[in-house]
């Protein structure tokens, strides 16, 4: 029920002028939506889409059916994204499971912080209307200042030490199982 | 479309690295040039997702196998050319043997001579 006639008029126009180097922007574009990428990679990515395409071309196809079959042959974005995460390990080392532990001294690095700050403005609000709450206001702002450096220690060291010990290249090529195109062996 | 004659994509993953190392033998490349090789020499029989060979030449880079320069050839575009490496060869003369290895051992049982398609 949706689209007027004059939307798929609209539709097929675009069809027509299918804009290439556009096609290629546009798709670099959602490759760059993912962190797992660096510019080169992307480089390195468009270079061979661009070498691509006139090769399909010459071959009798138009420029869109080259540009879909081209990009087809490439690989999908969350296929291309499992692959180069491996070796950009270090860009995507807050998702490995093995620093799951240091995401939570983080989170409570953050949280003590924002516990120090509200102790240390209730403080100066209560400051001169008593002073036994305000000692104990304190006080609470010392246990959670501690509670921070701590924090901030044991979340520091977690990082050298993972770092230390995760080396990107540990994940072997061996590991690379995902990335020849899916095939299956034929049902009997 | 199934080929049954296409490699599995275990073979496929475990032949790349000696693939891209032996094409390299024959001078700098790129990677879709490599890609172009690699479907000439083997009759079309060796798919690759294309994009999946650039996380295998940066981990052969980082593996000092091979080195990469970008670089503007005359009237071409900028390309990242790889080139074959001292470790790359030697890694090359291990695969070798181990693929030669299997190969010898089940020509032997098959009691037949490769030949190409």
């Amino acid at each position: 029920m949706d689209g007027s006639p004059r939307s798929s008029d609209e539709a097929m126009e675009n069809q027509t002028s299918f804009d290439l180097s556009s096609a290629i922007q546009r798709w670099r574009e959602n490759l760059a939506q993912s962190t797992t990428f660096r510019a080169a990679d992307l480089d390195e990515l468009e270079a061979h889409l661009r070498d691509a395409v006139p090769g399909l071309q010459a071959a009798g196809l138009s420029p869109e059916e080259a540009f879909l079959i081209a990009t087809r042959r490439i690989g999908p974005r969350h296929a291309l994204e499992s692959e180069f995460r491996k070796i950009n390990a270090s860009r995507a080392w807050l998702n490995r499971p093995s620093l799951v532990g240091l995401r939570f001294a983080m989170v409570f690095m953050i949280l003590s912080l924002f516990g120090v700050g509200g102790a240390i403005e209730a403080a100066k609000r209560r400051a001169i209307s008593d002073s036994v709450i305000q000692t104990s206001w304190h006080l609470f702002s010392g246990v959670f200042g501690a509670l921070f450096v701590v924090m901030s220690i044991l979340g520091l060291l977690g990082y050298v030490v993972l770092r230390a010990f995760s080396r990107p290249g540990s994940e072997r090529l061996a590991n690379i199982d995902t990335w020849p195109q899916e095939r299956r062996l034929p049902r009997k | 479309m199934y080929n049954a004659a296409m490699l599995s994509r275990e073979l496929v993953a475990a032949s790349t690295v000696p693939l891209v190392l032996s094409v390299l033998t024959e001078g700098e490349s790129y990677g879709y040039e490599l890609i172009r090789r690699v479907r000439e020499l083997s009759g079309g029989q060796i798919e690759w997702t294309e994009g999946m060979l650039y996380p295998v030449l940066h981990w052969m880079e980082r593996e000092h196998m091979i080195e990469s320069e970008w670089r503007e050839a005359a009237g071409e575009r900028r390309r990242k050319y790889y080139r074959l490496r001292k470790e790359g060869r030697a890694a090359l003369k291990q695969e070798q043997q181990q693929w030669m290895a299997v190969h010898g051992a089940l020509m032997k049982l098959w009691k037949t001579k490769p030949r190409l398609i």
